[in-house]
Formats: structure tokens, sequence, C-alpha cells
């Protein structure tokens, strides 16, 4: 059951309308057995896979709890995160058994997204900095909540659990948030990331091209990626605040970072604020007797992590590679920067201006490195973006006679885009809609409900072969 | 060392960390309130108050922190 179908649009007001009904005791088993539903149409039995990894969370945090010295506290630690690294381990590196054993091995849903989550838990529950969860159910919950599953947010156990267990009735305002933002992702993946595709797979399918159509895909990837990314994201937010359940964000207008540091704490939050307290931290802390080596190190580390998670493959490693460069000249500057700064204000001030376009050029030449197909082709491109701008190729006029109306509304369709997220950031939780006369809230709710009709009706009328979300393989 | 002698020396390594001079750390404070605190220079502020101080620290109790009075009541149980 995709994000983007008509059956999910039924479910979700199914399981809105059944959870607002049931008694609170009731909530956590109905989150749980929709969760398990929803899950079971993309991956079948695969989910005793999760219930397993579940249940192995479960008693290792408990016994964790309960142990009577330290070092049988760090065994049952380590013995859980290392069976949770081992599960993802030989679903990331399928390519390499269905070589061995000729068999296709099925990926199951949101592999990497249920067995962060647990092991943020059971670390969680070693570092001290929670109780073991009593409720098996809860804890379920937590690892299944389907609006999670397909690409986060990592919620961490801690909110989460929490906010379970309270299981606050969605008040009216949360739920008219909640579908707003459900619309407003369907806009990002339909109007700006499915238009934004027709050209950059037709310039990373042509890379040995002339210059215009690089330069074009070079721009318009990243943009595809986040409107992509980002649609995914609020689907997943608005669909947990329909419950009423809130959901930790995943972007803050990344392309609007100064420099590569502000840039990674506004881009796939959840992720890198994950890594940051459960890998970078704690080897970070064992090499921290080592000077700037232990700091390069850590960073490398951590960011060829974030590229092979997204596949065990060369291009990625070099994007990791490429970004641990980024934030080492970044951190290792630092200091000399703010000093420079303070002392040439009027370089400050420019800098507020050139910090954002030097950062997304620097992230657009990362992001080739993460669509390219070949290490080969990734070169080409690079090396090429300024070439032959003025005579763009036969077969690209052509394009642009077919799909050039598509390709402008899709870069159209992304100045919307900021422009909505700029205001729904202010709107969180329907302070700003709550905020306006009741000429102004009605004229939001209709439009939200004529906007709801026409969607269904496109939803319909698509029938069931789309595009799928790039972030829902990893 | 009572607490109050414990905070000045501290402050003086969160000046020197932060590069800021005019900085006055207080109980409540966390990294959102300072310029420049994030997860790099949280592992320098670390290191530089393990050498001032001659102990070492563990992940699970930096960890632990949630603010500035958490840190300064870690240190003065290990330097104790």
């Amino acid at each position: 059951m995709d994000f983007t179908s008509f059956k999910f649009c039924i479910f979700l007001t199914v399981v809105g309308v059944a959870y607002r009904l049931a008694p609170a005791r009731f909530r956590v088993g109905l989150i749980l057995a929709a969760s398990y539903a929803f899950y079971w149409t993309w991956s079948g039995s695969l989910a005793t896979l999760m219930l397993a990894a579940t249940a192995c969370a479960y008693i290792a945090a408990r016994r964790i709890q309960t142990a009577q010295n330290d070092s049988a506290k760090r065994w049952t630690m380590f013995a859980a995160v290392s069976a949770f690294v081992a599960l993802l381990a030989i679903f990331k590196t399928t390519f390499l058994w269905r070589d061995i054993f000729k068999h296709d091995l099925l990926i199951p849903l949101g592999i990497s997204y249920y067995t962060f989550k647990l092991i943020s838990y059971v670390v969680d529950v070693y570092w001290g900095k929670m109780r073991a969860e009593k409720s098996f159910l809860a804890l379920a919950s937590y690892a299944s909540f389907f609006p999670q599953i397909v690409a986060g947010p990592i919620q961490r156990s801690e909110s989460f659990l929490e906010e379970i267990h309270r299981a606050p009735a969605a008040r009216l305002p949360d739920v008219m948030t909640g579908v707003q933002r459900i619309l407003l992702g369907y806009f990002k993946k339909f109007v700006v990331a499915d238009n934004l595709e027709t050209l950059v797979n037709f310039v990373y399918g042509h890379v040995y091209g002339r210059g215009t159509p690089l330069a074009l895909g070079f721009y318009a990837y990243p943009l595809q990626l986040y409107a992509d990314f980002g649609g995914l994201t609020d689907i997943a937010v608005g669909s947990a605040l329909v419950l009423g359940i809130e959901t930790p964000e995943n972007f803050y207008a990344p392309f609007a970072a100064h420099n590569i540091s502000e840039y990674w704490r506004r881009w796939h939050i959840s992720l890198t604020s994950w890594l940051t307290d459960y890998v970078f931290t704690p080897l970070r802390m064992a090499t921290r007797n080592w000077g700037n080596v232990g700091l390069i190190f850590s960073l490398t580390v951590n960011l060829v992590l974030i590229g092979v998670w997204h596949g065990v493959r060369w291009e990625f490693a070099l994007f990791g590679l490429l970004h641990a460069f980024y934030l080492s000249v970044d951190a290792l500057s630092a200091r000399w920067r703010k000093r420079f700064y303070k002392a040439h204000p009027s370089t400050d001030r420019a800098m507020n201006w050139i910090g954002p376009v030097v950062t997304f050029h620097l992230v657009a030449i990362g992001a080739v490195f993460f669509r390219g197909e070949r290490v080969s082709d990734i070169f080409y491109l690079l090396g090429h973006l300024g070439s032959g701008i003025r005579f763009p190729s036969a077969e690209f006029r052509g394009l642009m006679d077919v799909s050039g109306r598509s390709i402008l509304i899709g870069f159209g369709g992304y100045v919307l885009l900021e422009i909505a997220d700029y205001f729904r950031r202010r709107n969180r939780r329907g302070e700003l809609v709550e905020s306006l006369p009741r000429w102004g809230r009605w004229s939001v709710y209709s439009c939200t409900a004529v906007t709801v009709v026409f969607v269904i009706m496109l939803l319909l009328a698509g029938g069931e072969s789309r595009n799928p979300f790039l972030y829902a393989i990893f | 060392m009572d607490r109050q002698t414990l905070r000045q020396r501290m402050n003086a390594i969160f000046q020197d960390i932060f590069d800021d001079p005019s900085l006055q750390v207080s109980d409540d404070m966390t990294a959102a309130d300072v310029e420049g605190w994030d997860s790099l220079s949280h592992i320098n502020l670390i290191v530089a108050v393990e050498k001032a101080f001659k102990i070492k620290l563990t992940t699970a109790e930096v960890r632990s922190l949630n603010n500035v009075g958490d840190f300064i009541s870690l240190v003065e149980r290990k330097a104790a």
C-alpha cells in the first residue's frame, strides 16, 4: 500500500476514525494492528522478522536494566546491537548473496528504520537515559509505526513511548494540519519531483552530451531529491498528526544553510542526529585524545557510513568521502573564520548571501556522486558542466519540445514549495490558521476540503502506476 | 573545591572553547543557548574539562547530560 494510493487514503481515514472513537487504553493495540496490517501489504510474512527484532530489543533492554553488574549490561547491549547491525548488513548487501545463492532476497520494508529505532532504544536504556519499556505492545508499535516505517523520520523511543502511552485524541486543528501536510507532500512529489525527474533522467541517461543539459541536470537533481524525500516526509508527519501523534522533522530549509555543517543539521535531520548520538559521539569520545586526526577520522567514518547506507557502491562511498572532506575543512577552519568575520564585519554580511550559494553548489557536486550511475559518468559530468552551453544537442531539443512544459512546471513548483514550507513551519500544529479571523479559517478549511476531493480524484484516475519515492528503497 | 570555584573554572574553559570572553554559564544553559556549541565543539569541551580537572568521562556520562548544571555536578562528583 503506497502512500500515494487511493487505498492509503481510505486506510488512514479508517484508522484515524477508529483511533478517535476507541477508548485510550485500546489505542496502542489499534496502532500496532494497523501498523502490522500496513506492513503486511508491503512485505507479507517478513513482518515476523520485525516482530522477532522487537522481541530481541525488549528482552535485551529488560536484562540491561535488571543486570547486577556493568559487564553483564555491556555484553547484553553489545550482543543486541551486533545482531541488529548484522541484520541490516545482510539486507544491505543482498547483491552479494544473490550471486552466491543464485536466489533473490526480498528486502523487508523499512528494515533500516526499525533497526535504527531499536538500536537507539537499547543503547538509551544502557546509557541510563531511559527505563526499559514494560509494555511489549508499546515497544512493538514504536518499531512498526506505519507513518514512519517507509522512510522515517527516525523518532526516538523516549518521545514516542511517552506519546503512545498518553494516546491523546487528535484535536481538530491537528487533523486539519495533518491533512494539509499530506497534501503538501503530494504536491512536492507529483508537481515538483516527478516533473523534474523527466529532465534529470534524461541528463543522467545521456551524460556524454554537451553543456546546457548537463548544467540543468546538475541544478535540477538536488531540487528533485529534496522535493521527493521532503514530500515523503510530509506524508509521514501528516499521517501521524491526523492521529494526534507528533513526529520529528527531517528537513529545515536545507538550501538556506550558510555552510556545510549547517546544511547537515538541516538535511535528513532524524538520521544525522541519530548517527551523531550513536556513531559519531562514541567514536569521537574514543579518539578524543588524537587531536585533529581523531576528528577527521570520526567524521570520515560517519559520512562514509551515511553514504554506503544508501547502497554498498563506490559512488555512495565517494559521496561520503567528499562530504567528510567538506566537513573536515569546515571544522578545522571554524575558529579562524569566526575571528576573521569578527574583524571584517562587511565580509560577514556578504557571506550571509554568498554562503548559501556556495553551500548549494558543494551539495550539488555531492549529489552528482549520489545520482551518477558510474564513477566515469560522474567525473565526465562534473568536468563538462560549462562546455558547449550555447549548442544543446538535437536530442535535448527534442526533450524540451515534448516535456519542456512539465520541466518548467517542476521548477516553478519548486518556488511554491519553498513558500509553502515557510508558512508551514509557522503553523506546526495549526496555530497560524487558528489565529485567523473566522472567514480566514473557513477559507483554509474549504480550500483543504476541495483539494482533498481533487487529489483523491487524481489518485483514482492515475491507477496504480506511479513513480516510487526515491527514499522508499533505503 | 566548592561548586562556585568549580563553576568559575569551567566558565573559563567555556569562554576559551567557544572563543567568547563574555560568555557566562548558568545551570539551565543548554547547547541551544551557546553559538557554536555543536557535536564537534562538545567533544573539545569534554577534552578540555578532562585535562583541567584530571578526570576521565565515559560516553554514557557525556550522553546523560541535559544542561550545564548536570555537567558541573558530574565534574564535581568525578573530581571529588
